[in-house]
């Protein structure tokens, strides 16, 4: 029953809706070519490799340090990424719990399946939004005779302001794949626990001040830092260490699901927007 | 009669939009995040006063320049200030907290169908016009009421002094950002300018929401399409900056201070533009159009 | 007198033809029933009438002027159109006060005493998202009738009424009826509808394929 329920849930929330995926592509390949033509400034003789490219989109921003001499600007690229990803995982939840999904609730008898059945749909879509940035940057690369490896050259770090230190890692896998997948996935489930207390409208804007919170500042305690290529351990002295983000997210999810979990199995359902 | 009845469905509209309870919501969060902005401030304001009282009093030959202009008002208050956190999540909640007044209240009314209630009393006139100014104007309100508060703390404690612009690295303008000139020359002006922009951002993205409920069903994506498009501007306005003329396009940062370079004709552009558009479609779409 | 005349009228949605070229035509002073199964056109007559969808083909008259010409709606009408809709946060009184505030036609007692008649009770404060299905249906009727309209529309209105709703209703109707009202409902239950008109037209498929005058002795028994 429960793996119905999920398929019903990938089928109703993920695999209707052509539009949303037609934007994110569109998104990704403007940011590609926008990538590609600066790139031609940054190294002329080379090409860029997928590595490079993926870093631009998940690179963020280094550490702000406030002062008279420089102004905060949030990393525009990495900003729009989350956000609209936050946003397209926002509402399917609690918009099914008013409509279909009551039947289904009922049918399944079990609140418990329900719940799980929709984490999972939030592990999902996120998987498939970044998904799309991941092979339209991959399709992008190869298509314009890129490099099709994941590592990242220095002038990519030159590019974004990072000190060129002797045991710089050549690839970054885990800060520009699993990171900013588990950092999204566990604050989907936070927004989507969050929606039941104070509606989505208010579960979203928690999420937007936590990406601005992060922005500002470089703490181990706010989980954005995670999702931001730039600020990892092996790029910048002091920086967000990989095991501490992974630990933190799936602590966050954690604690998401079980509160969701225990909330919905008293929630009263009643037809409210 | 027909002026009679405008009135009337204008004045309810209002009385609407202020007494419901998001508009409240709206202010109270808006506000919470300003005073949260104007106490920070005046932590660091006190802070550096009593750094500088020391200074003078163990070295005053030392410090016989009491650097007024580096702490004044105009760029301290909200508008004026940059490089805080709380600062940043106010203007990129500047569209949610707008929308969230009475934006939505088209939408709700069409979809339970009271707009048919009211529609047959007053005619689609009176109804779209009243709709789209009172959006406007709670969204409108919704900014400026926490800009207003954060401006009064501020006042309360940090003197007005005149900007100078040999201390221009603590002023959120540049030379080549709009109303540099009327910065320096008529900071009052400016302020009350700031105020007006903001806010009326605020209202136009409400107002659109009003506008775009003709075409979108979907709540959230109808009440978060304005805040994602001005994302999506924020984004070609970066790629406008680098590959075209270095010069910000987007809203969100010409609303507030220690921004890209901005002109004031396209923040007026994008004020008259989206005006017109929204109101167009608002009152096109209103008369013409099925009340289901 | 009023008199409402469609002429010809036809109404096409997302190229489904809703209402085909019908031609009807109404007085003050009676009560008239559109009958048919669900989907055969009665709401989108009623809405048509109202004034609230234009109609593609034809012509709507209100005593000799024409809807989406002359005149945007008629100037003095009820309606209950689908289901009841008010603001949620309001009570029914408060709600009712604000439609009312509209036109200022009338003072807060007329609306109490309205409220009194379709039996819901003018002094509660309960918000109308808490009301019953019922108490929503009953405040429907309430909003349509308080401003004694000339023209009078009500669909389906016995909807999740009970026999004392019903039975107030009536009255309402009738009361309606002796002031001159023009007055056009629906009804899924025929017996209750040939009770309350003095005409029934009926619908299939969009067009009027029936119409027959309910003979009614004095006391107003069928």
């Amino acid at each position: 029953m429960f793996f119905k329920m999920v398929w019903y849930d990938l089928k109703n929330g993920l695999l209707k809706g052509k539009w949303k995926y037609l934007f994110f592509m569109g998104l990704s390949l403007i940011i590609c070519i926008d990538f590609r033509l600066r790139w031609n400034l940054i190294d002329s003789l080379n090409v860029p490799s997928y590595g490079d490219f993926l870093m631009y989109i998940f690179s963020g921003m280094k550490e702000y340090i406030p002062s008279p001499m420089t102004q905060f600007r949030y990393p525009e690229i990495w900003i729009l990424v989350m956000l609209l990803t936050a946003y397209q995982i926002l509402y399917y939840p609690y918009r099914d719990l008013s409509g279909m999904g009551k039947q289904v609730l009922i049918n399944s008898k079990s609140r418990i399946g329900w719940w799980f059945s929709k984490c999972v749909w939030i592990l999902c879509s996120v998987f498939v939004f970044f998904g799309i940035f991941w092979m339209v940057s991959l399709l992008f690369c190869l298509v314009t005779g890129g490099k099709c490896s994941l590592e990242i050259s220095i002038r990519m770090y030159q590019y974004l302001g990072i000190t060129i230190m002797p045991d710089m890692p050549s690839e970054l896998n885990i800060q520009i794949f699993l990171l900013p997948l588990l950092v999204m996935s566990s604050l989907g489930l936070m927004q989507m626990t969050l929606s039941f207390f104070i509606k989505p409208f208010y579960s979203f804007a928690v999420t937007i001040t936590i990406f601005v919170v992060s922005c500002y500042y470089m703490n181990p305690w706010v989980i954005g830092n995670y999702a931001m290529v730039q600020r990892s351990s092996l790029l910048v002295r002091g920086g967000m260490e990989a095991v501490h983000g992974i630990c933190l997210a799936l602590l966050l999810s954690a604690v998401s699901v079980g509160i969701g979990l225990l909330f919905f199995r008293r929630y009263d359902i009643l037809d409210r927007e | 009669m027909e002026d009679e009845m405008m009135k009337n469905c204008f004045f309810t509209e209002l009385k609407k939009a202020f007494g419901n309870k998001r508009f409240w919501i709206a202010v109270l969060v808006g506000t919470v995040i300003s005073l949260l902005s104007a106490w920070k401030t005046l932590e660091r304001y006190f802070e550096e006063m009593r750094f500088r009282q020391w200074q003078i009093q163990y070295s005053p030959d030392d410090y016989m320049n009491p650097d007024l202009p580096i702490y004044t008002v105009y760029n301290r208050w909200i508008g004026g200030s940059y490089g805080q956190v709380e600062l940043d999540i106010f203007f990129l909640l500047i569209p949610i907290l707008a929308i969230l007044a009475y934006a939505w209240s088209y939408h709700e009314e069409k979809k339970s169908g009271y707009s048919r209630n009211v529609v047959c009393r007053t005619g689609r006139t009176a109804y779209f016009f009243s709709k789209y100014i009172s959006a406007f104007l709670a969204g409108f309100t919704a900014i400026l009421i926490p800009m207003v508060c954060n401006l009064m703390l501020i006042s309360a404690f940090i003197p007005a002094v005149a900007p100078d612009v040999y201390y221009d690295i603590y002023n959120g303008i540049m030379t080549d950002n709009m109303g540099f000139q009327m910065f320096y020359e008529m900071p009052f002006l400016f302020l009350i300018l700031r105020l007006t922009l903001d806010c009326t951002v605020g209202g136009l993205s409400a107002a659109c929401v009003v506008a775009l409920t003709f075409f979108i069903r979907n709540k959230f994506a109808l009440m978060l399409a304005p805040f994602l498009a001005l994302l999506v501007i924020q984004y070609a306005s970066a790629l406008w900056y680098y590959y075209v003329s270095e010069i910000s396009i987007s809203p969100l940062e010409f609303i507030k201070a220690g921004s890209r370079s901005s002109s004031a004709w396209i923040a007026g552009g994008y004020v008259i533009v989206i005006f017109l558009l929204s109101f167009g479609i608002t009152m096109w779409k209103g008369v013409r159009d099925d009340v289901f | 007198m009023m008199t409402i005349e469609m002429q010809g009228v036809t109404k096409i949605i997302k190229r489904n033809t809703i209402i085909d070229d019908v031609s009807v035509s109404f007085s003050s002073g009676k009560v008239y029933g559109l009958k048919g199964i669900n989907g055969s056109g009665k709401t989108m007559m009623m809405r048509l009438i109202s004034g609230l969808i234009r109609p593609n083909k034809g012509q709507i008259l209100i005593n000799g002027k024409q809807l989406w010409k002359d005149l945007n709606f008629p100037e003095s009408i009820g309606i209950l159109i689908e289901n009841p809709s008010f603001l949620d946060d309001y009570s029914g009184l408060e709600n009712l006060k604000i439609l009312a505030g509209l036109k200022k036609k009338i003072d807060e007692n007329t609306i109490r005493e309205t409220i009194a008649e379709v039996g819901l009770d003018p002094n509660d404060k309960k918000k109308y998202k808490k009301y019953s299905l019922g108490m929503k249906q009953r405040l429907g009727i309430a909003a349509a009738v308080m401003e004694h309209p000339e023209i009078l529309l009500l669909d389906e209105p016995t909807n999740a009424l009970d026999s004392t709703g019903i039975e107030q209703l009536k009255k309402i109707i009738e009361k309606e009826k002796q002031r001159g009202a023009l007055i056009i409902l629906t009804c899924h239950d025929f017996e209750l509808l040939k009770e309350f008109c003095d005409e029934i037209y009926y619908i299939d498929n969009g067009k009027i394929t029936d119409h027959s005058i309910e003979k009614k002795e004095e006391s107003g028994q069928v």
